[in-house]
């Protein structure tokens, strides 16, 4: 029985120690680093599509990197770095009270840059990747739109 | 010379029985009807998620005012900038009622009509260059900046709008001074084109000048549109 106490003790403070460690003043600007990086990514993956003449390395590589970024989007909101931190940010306290939602949104965006991902290998059509584009831009969406106090 | 209203003073009221004379030519009340529509067309489309109808609407915009500043070297007498934007001391002697009233834009009215096309020319321009957060909707110059000064560029064109918002409100406060204080309907002659005033008429433009501004207009506004990729 004392072992399972101290189990017990030692998980506590472990998960104390985890909540402790979530600095909303690291946590914040990580997130928004994070969803800029996406934002530049998919902006890059754009440019080449609507430019007539798609790099098809480039198309590539942006949908894979694309791909790793949205993956990690879950991560970019431990518990801890909401509102009410008092430190500024747009994500809002529902993100953490309805966490099944929220992760649904973000598999969301994970299945849909995998998809872009895999078609991109095997092509830089524009008319063929748009679908997956718009794909990926309407999961962007869908979350801002719940998730994200609008800027204006 | 300006032509002048009849016996006025910038405090006096044009007399009743002066003639009716052409003051605004076809194409700058056709120019001016359609930014007052587009403008707040641009603000509910924008504002109800319909960026495809914002941005058709913008680039509209842009072959207004490109259209409007040809004009404005090209055109009539009365759209002419090197005609009615006056100095300081013009303006000085127009608000002391020194000096008579021009017929066309007053020399402090000229400040309302630059300050509103130049508040225009920034909006159009920013909204070229801008993005929205999730990559779906952006101008079609936005290739030519990083994702993060489109995002800044986003913003300003958020703000700029209430810069325009100011200046609407601003020129309709002027035109309902001038309707209730001087007694004189500035909506009616910009809709008619003409007004009552002495003197001889004003020099119109030939309407295939109108046609060939609108031509280069519109050709550069949609070059632009489709992102000015050459």
């Amino acid at each position: 029985m004392r072992i399972v106490r101290v189990v017990a003790l030692a998980a506590c403070a472990l998960a104390l120690l985890a909540a402790a460690k979530v600095d909303p003043n690291v946590a914040i600007p990580a997130r928004q680093m994070g969803m800029k990086q996406i934002g530049r990514t998919f902006k890059g993956i754009n440019d080449q599509l609507h430019g007539g003449a798609p790099d098809a390395a480039a198309v590539a590589a942006g949908a894979h990197q694309l791909a790793d970024l949205a993956r990690k989007v879950p991560s970019l909101f431990p518990a801890g770095s909401g509102p009410e931190t008092g430190v500024k940010t747009a994500a809002k306290a529902d993100i953490w009270a309805q966490p099944a939602d929220f992760r649904a949104k973000a598999k969301a965006l994970a299945t849909a840059t995998a998809a872009l991902d895999k078609m991109a290998r095997k092509s830089a059509d524009p008319a063929l990747l748009q679908p997956f584009v718009a794909r990926v831009g309407g999961a962007c969406k869908a979350c801002h739109t719940t998730y994200k106090v609008p800027e204006h | 010379m300006p032509h002048h209203l009849q016996g006025a003073g910038a405090l006096s009221e044009p007399a009743p029985a002066a003639p009716s004379v052409r003051v605004w030519d076809a194409p700058t009340r056709i120019v001016h009807w359609a930014i007052a529509l587009l403008i707040p067309w641009s603000w509910w489309t924008a504002s109800h998620d319909q960026l495809g109808r914002h941005r058709l609407s913008g680039y509209t915009l842009l072959g207004l005012l490109l259209f409007r500043l040809i004009w404005g070297v090209a055109g009539s007498e009365t759209a002419r900038f090197a005609r009615f934007v006056k100095g300081p001391r013009a303006i000085g002697r127009y608000l002391s009622g020194r000096e008579p009233p021009p017929l066309g834009h007053s020399p402090i009215g000229a400040l309302s009509i630059v300050a509103m096309l130049a508040a225009l020319a920034a909006q159009i321009g920013l909204g070229l260059f801008a993005i929205d957060e999730d990559g779906l909707e952006e101008g079609p110059l936005s290739h030519f900046v990083s994702f993060d000064t489109a995002r800044l560029v986003a913003g300003l064109h958020h703000k700029v709008f209430w810069v325009i918002v100011a200046l609407a409100a601003l020129h309709i406060a002027a035109i309902l001074f001038y309707r209730l204080v001087r007694g004189r309907n500035l909506v009616a002659a910009m809709i008619t084109g003409r007004t009552r005033a002495a003197g001889p008429g004003l020099a119109m433009a030939p309407w295939w000048r109108a046609v060939v501004a609108a031509g280069v207009a519109g050709a550069i506004a949609w070059f632009v549109a489709n992102g000015a990729r050459i």
